[in-house]
């Protein structure tokens, strides 16, 4: 069967006439240094994914701790334990769910617009791409320490220049209400990575179709809603999955800057998930919180996968 | 003929003028919004350059002090030599560059196999490379964890190198994705002419897929030199720290000292910066390639 595939994919050296026994060998010799060069991938995703994945499941029903050997095991008692007598679980669950819902869509469409006025063909495309990607590939404990004092509510920029227009600052950082809020501004300084690949999209419509709108007389606007937007609709729904799954992982910037606080108002997912592995070294238990994050991703993205079946326009598929 | 052009040109004339108003203020709208967009973009740079080149008394000034009159550049040596710096930059140079090695080495060879090779299984397991990138980091960490523990590696430099010898597969798919893009007949020539598989892939594609290994290794060097969680980790004595983690560790020594941590920021910045101006168009490339990152 994959033979049958690699040839249509293209094989480089041909079709093999038959079964001659020059070209059995020669099938053979293939998929031999086909498996060989393959092998350092092979052998990471058993050693690194396939038995950590399965471990990982085992002792996610056991009360494994570091220095506790043997584990006992316990059954669903973590996954129990997680959704009734875990407010912490909850809490880190709920802010999660919060950065998804404001942040994706902000993220979303902050790249949208950037990408819709770099697609105008405007002079110094290139310089004002550099300008806006850049950010977006600063990570780490020096953009945290960046924005943290930017955000310092006595003393930070952003609360100076807030009270040039009379707006009295929020705390930010120190603020249960406002820190989540900061981060996702902290976020949209990264918008280049979702602005690169918008534009993109934007660069695969072809021109025809607006100049047979203009013909009939679509203006701007309508030209955007049933034109653009429709046919940008791939291009949604895949920064809408990479936002979700991306907004699950956001660790570095709360472990610096508020260790999850105040009040575990930034007690984000990966960050509570850490702290029981790594600070605590509940393992067993750190795992169960795992799978639990891996199942909400997945539930999250099989229902968007469905819900796309009636927004999502692939071209291919309607011609 | 230049009568017919003159009087079409007159009959155009209005139009085009009012045309030529809307593209200017459409064109001179977008600039203003873009060069806004920029200076909000460009100023937390700014920003850190600045407080790193002041003192600490300036920070708690109001209104804020937007350039030091007096450029504290003796900032700098200082916040090096305080700073574990040099112990740690060497840490991380090490750790990215083995890192660099080894990804650079399985991407392009595993890529290789599944783009051009035939071998039985290719295809369901490149669905299965597929899918181990949904998988969340924080499934396979604990046992991971554990098992460099079992091997007595925690607190070296292992746990953060090896992995990456087993290739990346967001890097491995982006380097199928390239290979599908070059033409055959170089390696069809190679093989009639008896050039064995690696001789192939070392002598004939690798040469051609230069651009591709570029980009592999602008993506090593990224994530690896910015790499936090995972030195977190398995690191723990000061003098096998990253940058990262040095930088972390500083500033709890160093809290009333703000300008030396922003000027270690600022010079952790710069590597960063001068590899992605560098590699700006290759990151771009990738990204269309695969839609990803």
């Amino acid at each position: 069967m994959s033979q049958r595939n690699g040839a249509i994919q293209g094989s480089p050296w041909g079709a093999p006439a038959g079964g001659s026994r020059w070209h059995l060998n020669q099938r053979r010799r293939e998929a031999l240094w086909g498996i060989i060069f393959a092998a350092p991938w092979l052998i990471g995703l058993i050693g690194l994914t396939a038995l950590p994945t399965l471990a990982s499941i085992v002792f996610s029903f056991t009360d494994y701790e570091l220095v506790k050997w043997p584990p006992r095991f316990l059954g669903a008692y973590n996954y129990v334990r997680l959704f009734t007598n875990d407010p912490r679980f909850m809490k880190a669950l709920a802010n999660t769910l919060f950065m998804v819902a404001l942040g994706v869509p902000s993220q979303m469409i902050a790249g949208l617009l950037l990408a819709l006025l770099l697609n105008q063909k405007v002079r110094g495309l290139g310089l004002y791409r550099t300008f806006y990607f850049l950010p977006s590939q600063i990570t780490g404990v020096s953009l945290a320490f960046m924005w943290g004092w930017i955000l310092n509510p006595q003393f930070g920029i952003l609360s100076y220049v807030l009270a040039l227009f009379g707006i009295k600052s929020p705390l930010w950082l120190a603020d249960p209400n406002w820190v989540k809020p900061a981060f996702v501004i902290m976020g949209l300084w990264g918008v280049g990575t979702s602005m690169i690949i918008w534009l993109a999209g934007l660069q695969s419509i072809p021109d025809i179709y607006y100049e047979a709108a203009q013909i009939d007389g679509a203006g701007r606007l309508r030209r955007f809603w049933n034109i653009t937007m429709p046919l940008l609709t791939p291009t949604t729904f895949f920064t809408l999955i990479t936002g979700i799954i991306g907004s699950f992982q956001v660790f570095t910037q709360a472990y610096v800057l508020t260790k999850g606080g105040p009040n575990d108002a930034s007690l984000f997912y990966a960050l509570y998930v850490f702290e029981k592995a790594f600070k605590v070294f509940q393992m067993g238990y750190a795992c169960a919180l795992a799978w639990v994050l891996f199942i909400v991703i997945m539930a999250l993205t099989l229902l968007n996968l469905k819900l796309s079946k009636s927004w999502v326009y692939y071209e291919a598929e309607k011609e | 003929m230049s009568t017919t052009y003159a009087s079409t040109s007159v009959a155009l004339r209005p139009l085009a003028r009012r045309r030529w108003w809307r593209d200017f203020l459409r064109l001179f709208g977008s600039h203003g919004l873009l060069i806004i967009g920029s200076a909000i973009m460009l100023f937390p740079f700014f920003w850190l350059l600045m407080l790193s080149l002041g003192t600490q008394a300036q920070l708690y000034e109001i209104p804020p002090v937007w350039i030091p009159k007096q450029l504290m550049f003796s900032n700098y040596p200082e916040a090096l030599e305080r700073s574990n710096f040099y112990r740690t930059f060497l840490n991380t140079a090490t750790i990215t560059g083995f890192a660099l090695i080894g990804q650079v080495f399985s991407v392009t060879l595993v890529a290789y196999s599944f783009a051009r090779l035939r071998w039985p299984g290719r295809d369901i397991l490149f669905v299965i490379l597929l899918a181990t990138m949904m998988i969340p980091p924080q499934i396979t960490q604990v046992p991971i964890y554990i098992l460099w523990r079992s091997l007595g590696a925690i607190n070296t430099f292992y746990p953060l190198i090896v992995p990456n010898y087993f290739g990346d597969p967001y890097l491995i798919f982006l380097a199928r994705q390239f290979y599908m893009t070059i033409p055959l007949e170089m390696e069809e020539a190679a093989r009639v002419d008896g050039c064995g598989y690696w001789d192939t892939y070392f002598r004939v594609v690798l040469p051609m897929a230069i651009p591709l290994v570029v980009t592999v290794s602008l993506f090593a060097f990224l994530w690896n030199w910015n790499d936090f969680y995972n030195p977190l980790i398995y690191l723990s004595s000061p003098e096998n720290f990253t940058l990262q983690l040095g930088l972390l560790a500083f500033l709890g020594q160093y809290w009333t000292q703000y300008p030396l941590f922003m000027a270690n920021t600022v010079v952790i910045l710069i590597p960063v910066i001068v590899v992605f101006l560098l590699g700006q168009r290759y990151f771009i490339k990738s990204i269309v390639l695969t839609g990803l990152k």
